[in-house]
C-alpha cells in the first residue's frame, strides 16, 4: 500500500514537472546580457504590447531581422481590455517584479514618463525624419517637459459623421461647420418633428463616447481642462462652465439623448443626425446601412475645432541592454514600409496622400472618413484629464461631475466648482509629497 | 422513477408552465446566440429580431481568424482538464480526512482553511504571481491553474458531503481488515461520487470562464485561455466596445460547457436522487 | 484481539493493543500527514503568504515602480476619512443585502419546482443552470444593451405593453436596481442546483409518514423539508454574501459605478486605487477590510445558526 503511495506521489511530481517543461512559452529571463555591438549578434528584444498581430509586430520583426538577422522578437502581450488598463497593469506587475524588458507600448505614457522607468530618446528622435512631420498633437504626446519619451504612433482622433438621410429630411444641404449651424439643425429637427421609419425620435447629436466627445465640446467655445503646466484645473473657468453648460441645454432642449452608456447604438439605428466618432465605427456604419458622410468637426465659438489627438506611444525602458536596437525596432513602427504594410497602423501624417494607402481606403469606404481624419489630425492636442498625472483621483472625479451633469442635470457652476476644488485639492497634496 | 407512469394533463401544463420559466432565465442566453448569427448594425435594430434575418458567419470567422479563438480553446480546454483534476483529487482527499479521522489540531485546521473562503481571492494575485515566477511556471498551462489547485470552498464543500457517510461502515470495514486506502477508493469514494461531480461542474465552469488570474499571468499570445480572447475582441485598437466580435466569441466559450454539462447532469443528479446525500 | 459483540442494530468492537490496531493506527496517522501536510503548505503560500505581503502593504507607500516605502498607519487613518470608500462600501452592503435573499428565495422556489417536475426535468433543470454557466462578463455585456434607455430590450418590451420606459443605467435606484437584477439572474442556476441536491435528501419516509397523519403541502414543507434544509441554506448563504460583498465585473461592465460613482463597489474602488491611482498600500487596507466583514458576517451567521454546537 506504500508503493500505491508512492507510485500515485511520483505520478503527480512527472505530470508536474513535464507541464512545467513543456508548456512554457517564455523563455526565462536571463539578466545580465551584454549589449550587442554587433549586428549579427544573437540576442532577444522583449516587446510589451497589447497583441502581435493588432499591433503590427508580426511585420514589424520581419523588417526587423533584415537588419539584426539573429535577433528574437519576444512579446509579452497584455491585450486591449479597459481602454488600455490591461497593458498597463500588466506593464506595472512585470515592472514590479523586476522583468526587464526593452521596448514597451504606452497607452498613457506621461504617467510611465514621470515615474523614471523610461528612457529619454530626446537626442536620438529629434532627427528623425518622420518627427518633423507630425503635428503638434502628436509631438505633445510623446513629450514631457520638454523632452521626448515616446514615439508616437496609429495616432487617430473623431470627427463628423453625419447622417446624408436626416439631413435631406430637414432641408439642409451641407454638414455643419460651426457650432450655430448645428444648433440651427438641432431646431429644425425639432420643430418637424423628425422620426425614423420605426417612429423613433432623432437627435441632432450624442453625446456619447467618453472624454474624447466632451474634449471638442469644452475647447470649441473657449475652455480648458487644466493649466499649461497641469498645475491646476481649470474646469470651473467661465469659459469651460459656459461651454458645459452649451452641452446640458442640448439635452435639455432634447437635442441629443442622455448619456447612458450606449455608445453608438443610436447613431447605428439612425437617429442620429451627426455624431462625432473615429474610424473604428466606420464598418458598423456601413453595415447597418446609414448613408453617412464624413467631414471634419464644425468650429465653436472659439473659432476653433479641437479635439483629443488619440495613438499610443512606444518607448524604451530605462534598464533595457539592447536600446539602440529598442530604438531601431520602434523606428521601423513609424516607417513607410510598415505603414504600407498594415494599412491601419497610420502615424505619419503625409502617408494620407500615399496612392496606395488611398485605394485600399476607397476599397472599404472609408477613404471619406480618412480625407476627413488628415484634416483634422492637424488641429489636435493632447491635453486631457484622463491621464494619470499627478492625482489620478482627478480623473474619477472629473467624470462624476460630468455625469451629474449631463445624467442628472445638476447646476453646471456649482458642480464644477465642487469637483475642480476637490482636484486643485489633491493635486496640492499629490505635488507636496 | 422506474416505471412509466401515465402523464395527466396536469403535468404537461406543469412542464410547460417551467419551459416557459426557463426560457425567460435563459432569454439573454438564446439573445446571444441569435445575435452572434447577425451583423454589426443589425443587432441594435428595433425589434430584435431573434430569428436573424440575414444569417452571416462572418462575426464567427473574424473571431477565429484574428482572435486566435481555436488556439484559445485548446488552452482554455488543457487547464481546465489540468485544474479540475487536481482540484477534485487534492479537495476530496483532504476534505474526506480532515472529518474521518480524528487528530489534535483539528479545529485550528478547519478555521485556518475556511477563513480563505473570507479572502477574495483577487488580492491574492499579485504576490502569488511572484510565487509563480519562482516556480518558473508563469505563461504556462501549470500556472494558469495552479492557484486553484485547492480552495477553502472545495474542501469545505466536500467536508460536508463526506460527514454524511456513516461511520459505521467504515469502522465495519476497518474491522474485516480492509486497509485504509481500500476503504477511501472503494468504499467512501463512491459515496461521494455525486458530490464529486456537483463540486466538478462547479470548478470546471469557474475555471472556464476565469479571467482576473489568466490576465495576470499568461504573457503570449499563443498560451490565451478564452476569456483572455474574449476581452481582446470586444475591444478594437481604438479602445471601443465591439459587442459585435465579443459575441460569437462568446457563444464558442459558452458552447463546450454548455454540451458537457447537459451530458453529464443526468449522471450527477441521478446520484445525488439515489444516495439521499444530506448538505 | 478482537471481539466482536453483536446486538439487535448495533456492533460494537473492542479493541485492544493487537498489532494490527496498531498497525492501523500509524497508517492512520502516516495518511493524516502525507495528505494534510501538503495542503497546509498549499495554503500557506498561496493564500496565507499573499495576505501577509497585502498586510504588509497595508503600512506602506507602494506604487509598483518604486521600492515599498514605511510610513505607518497613514493609509488606514486615509480610510477613515475617505468618502467614497464608504459610499463604495455602503454599495456593496446594499447590493448583497438586496441581492442575497431574493436569489435564494428564487433559487429554492425553482428547486422545488424542479424536483416536483414529472417530465422534461433534464431539460428545464439544464437550461436553468445553463445561466450560471455564461461567464459573468459576457452576461454583464448583454445586459447592459439590454437596460439601454431607448433601444435596450427590455425598455422596448415594457413600452410595447403600454409601461413607461425605465431609465435603468442613467438613474442611481434604477441602476442599483438593474445591478441587482443581473447578480441574482448570475447565481440562480448555481444555488437551484445546490438546493435540488439538499432537497433530494431529504428523508422521504419522514414526507410519507406527515402525509399519512394528513398534514397539507405547506405544513409538510415548513415542518418537514425546511428545517432539513436549513444546513443547506446557511450554506448556501454564506456563499451568496460572501460572494455578493465582491461584486465587480458586472458593475463595471453594466454601469462602471456610474451614474456618478452612484453605485461603486468595495472591490472597484480597491482595484481602482491599486491599479490606476498605484496606490497599493491604500487598496491592501481596503482588501483586508474586506476580508474581515466577510469573516464577520460569516461568523456570526454560523453563531446564529449554532454551526459550532452541531
Amino acid at each position: 500500500m506504500k508503493r500505491w503511495l508512492g507510485i500515485m506521489i511520483s505520478l503527480v511530481l512527472l505530470t508536474v514537472v513535464i507541464a512545467a517543461c513543456g508548456n512554457s512559452d517564455t523563455s526565462e529571463n536571463k539578466t545580465g546580457t551584454v549589449a550587442s555591438k554587433n549586428a549579427s549578434d544573437a540576442f532577444t528584444l522583449k516587446v510589451v504590447a497589447s497583441d502581435v498581430k493588432g499591433d503590427g509586430l508580426d511585420v514589424a520583426t520581419e523588417i526587423f531581422k533584415l537588419k539584426y538577422p539573429n535577433a528574437e522578437v519576444q512579446v509579452i502581450t497584455g491585450g486591449w481590455g479597459n481602454g488600455g488598463q490591461d497593458l498597463r497593469n500588466k506593464q506595472l506587475i512585470l515592472l514590479s517584479g523586476g522583468e526587464t524588458a526593452d521596448v514597451g507600448k504606452m497607452i498613457w505614457g506621461k504617467d510611465f514618463f514621470r515615474s523614471g522607468v523610461i528612457d529619454d530618446i530626446t537626442d536620438q528622435v529629434k532627427n528623425w525624419e518622420v518627427f518633423e512631420r507630425l503635428s503638434d498633437g502628436q509631438k505633445d504626446r510623446m513629450m514631457l517637459d520638454g523632452k521626448i519619451y515616446g514615439v508616437t504612433y496609429s495616432n487617430n482622433t473623431v470627427y463628423m459623421f453625419y447622417n446624408k438621410d436626416i439631413l435631406a429630411k430637414a432641408g439642409i444641404a451641407n454638414a455643419p461647420q460651426t457650432l450655430d449651424e448645428l444648433a440651427d439643425l438641432a431646431r429644425k429637427i425639432r420643430e418637424m418633428n423628425l422620426q425614423t421609419d420605426d417612429g423613433k425620435p432623432i437627435y441632432a447629436t450624442s453625446f456619447e463616447g467618453g472624454n474624447w466627445a466632451t474634449d471638442y465640446w469644452l475647447w470649441a467655445n473657449g475652455g480648458q481642462q487644466m493649466t499649461d503646466d497641469y498645475s491646476k484645473t481649470l474646469i470651473d473657468s467661465p469659459e469651460s462652465i459656459a461651454a458645459y453648460q452649451f452641452m446640458q441645454d442640448f439635452i435639455t432642449e432634447g437635442w441629443a439623448p442622455v448619456i447612458d452608456g450606449s455608445y453608438d447604438q443610436l447613431w447605428l439605428n439612425g437617429q442620429v443626425a451627426v455624431w462625432f466618432c473615429g474610424d473604428w465605427d466606420i464598418p458598423a456604419t456601413i453595415d447597418a446601412g446609414i448613408n453617412a458622410g464624413y467631414a471634419p468637426m464644425p468650429k465653436g465659438s472659439s473659432g476653433e475645432s479641437t479635439t483629443s489627438i488619440g495613438g499610443v506611444e512606444w518607448a524604451v525602458f530605462k534598464q533595457s541592454q539592447h536600446k539602440q536596437e529598442a530604438l531601431d525596432f520602434i523606428q521601423i513602427l513609424v516607417s513607410e514600409e510598415f505603414q504600407l504594410r498594415t494599412k491601419g497602423l497610420v502615424t505619419d501624417p503625409s502617408l494620407y496622400d500615399n496612392a496606395q494607402l488611398q485605394q485600399i481606403w476607397k476599397e472599404d469606404g472609408s477613404f471619406d472618413g480618412h480625407m476627413a481624419q488628415k484634416e483634422q489630425l492637424q488641429h489636435t492636442r493632447y491635453n486631457f484629464l484622463e491621464a494619470p498625472f499627478l492625482y489620478p483621483e482627478a480623473s474619477k472625479i472629473y467624470n462624476a461631475a460630468l455625469e451629474k451633469i449631463f445624467v442628472g442635470g445638476a447646476n453646471v457652476e456649482t458642480t464644477m466648482k465642487e469637483a475642480a476644488a476637490q482636484i486643485n485639492q489633491g493635486i496640492e497634496a499629490a505635488t507636496k509629497q | 422513477m422506474n416505471q412509466p407512469q401515465p402523464k395527466s394533463l396536469l403535468d404537461v401544463a406543469y412542464f410547460l408552465g417551467m419551459v416557459a420559466v426557463a426560457l425567460f432565465l435563459l432569454s439573454p442566453v438564446l439573445w446571444l446566440v441569435s445575435a452572434s448569427f447577425q451583423g454589426p448594425g443589425e443587432i441594435f435594430k428595433v425589434p430584435f429580431h431573434w430569428i436573424p434575418e440575414r444569417l452571416s458567419l462572418d462575426n464567427y470567422m473574424h473571431a477565429w481568424e484574428v482572435g486566435y479563438v481555436g488556439q484559445a480553446l485548446r488552452n482554455s480546454v488543457i487547464v481546465s482538464v489540468i485544474m479540475l483534476f487536481f482540484h477534485l483529487f487534492f479537495n476530496t482527499i483532504s476534505g474526506y480526512v480532515i472529518v474521518k479521522y480524528s487528530f489534535e489540531f483539528k479545529a485550528a485546521l478547519i478555521i485556518f482553511i475556511l477563513a480563505t473562503m473570507m479572502l477574495p481571492q483577487e488580492i491574492t494575485f499579485l504576490p502569488v504571481f511572484n510565487v509563480v515566477k519562482s516556480l518558473g511556471l508563469v505563461n504556462s498551462w501549470l500556472g494558469l491553474a495552479v492557484p486553484f489547485f485547492f480552495s477553502g470552498f472545495g474542501v469545505f464543500m466536500m467536508m460536508q458531503f463526506a460527514r454524511a457517510i456513516p461511520d459505521e461502515i467504515l469502522e465495519s470495514a476497518r474491522i474485516d481488515g480492509c486497509s485504509e486506502y481500500r476503504i477511501f477508493f472503494q468504499m467512501a469514494l463512491p459515496l461521494l461520487k455525486p458530490a464529486i461531480a456537483a463540486l466538478g461542474i462547479m470548478a470546471f465552469s469557474f475555471i472556464w470562464n476565469e479571467f482576473a488570474w489568466a490576465n495576470i499571468v499568461v504573457l503570449s499570445d499563443q498560451m490565451r485561455t478564452l476569456p483572455l480572447t474574449l476581452t481582446l475582441l470586444a475591444k478594437s485598437s481604438d479602445n471601443s466596445v465591439k459587442i459585435s466580435a465579443l459575441i460569437p466569441a462568446s457563444v464558442t466559450a459558452m458552447a463546450p460547457v454548455m454540451l458537457l454539462f447537459f451530458i453529464f447532469q443526468r449522471q450527477f443528479v441521478a446520484s445525488v436522487a439515489s444516495s439521499g446525500v444530506k448538505g | 484481539m478482537r471481539e466482536r459483540i453483536e446486538l439487535p442494530g448495533v456492533i460494537t468492537i473492542s479493541s485492544t493493543d493487537g498489532l494490527a490496531w496498531r498497525k492501523r493506527k500509524l497508517t492512520k496517522q502516516g495518511i493524516i500527514y502525507v495528505v494534510l501536510i501538503p495542503t497546509i503548505a498549499y495554503f500557506l503560500l498561496f493564500f496565507y503568504y499573499p495576505f501577509v505581503t497585502n498586510m504588509v502593504w497595508m503600512f506602506t507607500d507602494y506604487n509598483f515602480l518604486d521600492r515599498p516605502r514605511f510610513i505607518g498607519m497613514d493609509n488606514i487613518i486615509r480610510l477613515f476619512h475617505d468618502v467614497y470608500a464608504w459610499r463604495a462600501l455602503r454599495n456593496t452592503f446594499v447590493i448583497t443585502v438586496l441581492s442575497t435573499p431574493i436569489t435564494l428565495c428564487i433559487s429554492l422556489l425553482l428547486a422545488l419546482a424542479v424536483f416536483y417536475l414529472k417530465m422534461g426535468k433534464a431539460i428545464v433543470r439544464g437550461a436553468i443552470f445553463a445561466t450560471y454557466i455564461v461567464s459573468t462578463i459576457v452576461a454583464a455585456v448583454t445586459f447592459k444593451v439590454w437596460f439601454n434607455g431607448e433601444l435596450g430590450y427590455v425598455n422596448n418590451v415594457l413600452a410595447s405593453i403600454g409601461l413607461k420606459q425605465i431609465p435603468w443605467l442613467t438613474d442611481p435606484f434604477w441602476a442599483m436596481t438593474a445591478i441587482v437584477i443581473v447578480s441574482v439572474w448570475l447565481l440562480i442556476g448555481y444555488f437551484m442546483v445546490i438546493f435540488l441536491a439538499g432537497i433530494s435528501g431529504i428523508d422521504s419516509q419522514q414526507l410519507e409518514a406527515g402525509k399519512i397523519d394528513g398534514a397539507n403541502t405547506w405544513q409538510l414543507f415548513f415542518r418537514i423539508t425546511l428545517p432539513q434544509l436549513k444546513p443547506i441554506i446557511v450554506f448556501a448563504s454564506i456563499i451568496a454574501i460572501s460572494n455578493y460583498l465582491k461584486t465587480y465585473p458586472s458593475v463595471v461592465i453594466l454601469t462602471n459605478g456610474g451614474p456618478y460613482r452612484s453605485t461603486e463597489t468595495i472591490l472597484m474602488y480597491m482595484f481602482d486605487q491599486g491599479f490606476m491611482s498605484r496606490n497599493v498600500g491604500y487598496a491592501s487596507v481596503i482588501g483586508i477590510v474586506i476580508f474581515l466583514i466577510t469573516m464577520i458576517i460569516a461568523l456570526l451567521q454560523l453563531k446564529l445558526t449554532k454551526f459550532f454546537s452541531e
